[in-house]
């Protein structure tokens, strides 16, 4: 159906890269222009378009600052120049993903690797939240079972006091 | 002289007893005003850091607050918003374990079956989560996220299988973005595989399916 279609994604000519050039050029140079277009595009959306917008709504501008601690040690204040660190964040990660890449597309054994084991962190993440979250119920089932036993005993003994004034009223008639 | 040197030796003891001990209380003295100003510049960070995570609470509470109110407006001048809000939203959640199981399995037996149809369910489905993604992240006032580097490789991704699948410079570039970068985030944004949960499963779709269809085209010949 894809072929019928025009669909020829096999015909790439020659994926192997042999020189060091190639190499570079093919897997560092052009990703990082692809990385270039990106922050271009988001610095121009954003500063100049948009600016107004990222003070009321959501972005990743958000999410960088509430990275805390590791950014302070690192980036120093997260109130300052923001932008310019949230972009230097991700060229940091994009520098940090490189050679994965690099590794992966020459060993098929090591690319496969990679893919198991995030898909070993994904599966432990999502393992994680759900017993933080049957634990923080139990936790919510224990403390209310808890509250609604001291309300018992708070009842009873309202009702023990009220006996014992009874009494001591009947004694004094 | 005996006893002489004696009361001597008595008294240069008491003196140097009298010295140690002096020596003692300004050490122990010394001590105590160290511990103060450590404790008063423990005292002083700690305060610093309670004011900054209390700005940084308000300010967060402040955007919260706000981006409930425009939800709250959206949803009641919008009647389409209303709808997904109300109706669309909780089927999906409803239903996000079902959809998400079936998803995987086709895509998992494409993958093993035949390629061709594989990058064509990851174009069709990678359309798909993002339609869903902008409907429900229109409604939460989140869609600034959608200009993410993230998205930005899923597109170039789906536009490179799609469109140019023979241009060998873009094919690198998605390579070594997907296999790289993107595939960091999932560690660093601590992505989880909840089937139960659409945006958490959307956010693994984004993040994963580039890394899973270059995988598939680089070793195409092994698989």
């Amino acid at each position: 159906m894809l072929r019928v279609s025009g669909f020829k994604y096999v015909s790439i000519p020659n994926m192997e890269l042999n020189s060091i050039d190639d190499k570079l050029k093919y897997l560092v140079l052009y990703p990082f222009y692809f990385w270039c277009v990106w922050a271009v595009f988001y610095v121009i959306f954003f500063y100049i378009l948009c600016d107004r917008f990222i003070k009321t709504n959501q972005t990743g501008l958000d999410d960088f600052k509430r990275i805390g601690k590791v950014a302070e040690w690192f980036f120093g204040s997260t109130n300052k120049y923001t932008k310019f660190k949230y972009l230097l964040q991700h060229f940091i990660i994009f520098c940090a993903g490189l050679p994965f890449a690099f590794i992966c597309y020459y060993s098929f054994t090591l690319n496969i690797i990679w893919i198991v084991l995030l898909m070993w962190v994904s599966v432990w993440n999502a393992g994680k939240r759900q017993t933080d979250f049957v634990e923080r119920k139990v936790k919510q089932k224990i403390e209310q079972e808890s509250k609604e036993e001291s309300s018992k005993i708070k009842e009873s003994e309202g009702k023990d006091s009220k006996s014992l004034e009874r009494i001591e009223e009947i004694k004094n008639d | 002289m005996s006893n002489q040197s004696h009361q001597q030796t008595n008294e240069s003891h008491s003196q140097t007893d009298q010295t140690n001990q002096s020596h003692l209380n300004h050490q122990t003295q010394h001590q105590n005003n160290q511990t103060h100003h450590n404790n008063n510049h423990t005292q002083h960070n700690n305060q610093s850091q309670q004011a900054k995570l209390k700005r940084r609470s308000s300010e967060d509470a402040m955007k919260e607050d706000l981006r409930i109110k425009k939800q709250k407006h959206l949803i009641e001048s919008n009647k389409v918003a209303k709808w997904t809000h109300d109706v669309l939203m909780k089927d999906m959640d409803k239903f996000a374990s079902a959809r998400s199981t079936i998803v995987f399995t086709v895509m998992a037996y494409f993958l093993g079956h035949n390629i061709d149809n594989f990058l064509w369910f990851f174009i069709i489905f990678t359309v798909y989560v993002l339609i869903l993604r902008v409907v429900r992240w229109w409604i939460i006032g989140w869609l600034f996220y959608l200009f993410e580097f993230c998205y930005f490789g899923l597109i170039g991704s789906v536009v490179y299988v799609f469109f140019c699948p023979n241009n060998k410079e873009f094919w690198c570039c998605i390579y070594a973005i997907s296999t790289g970068v993107m595939s960091i985030s999932i560690i660093l944004f601590s992505n989880q595989a909840a089937f139960n949960s659409t945006d958490h499963i959307s956010s693994i779709w984004l993040h994963a399916m580039p890394l899973i269809s270059s995988w598939a085209i680089r070793w195409r010949h092994y698989i």
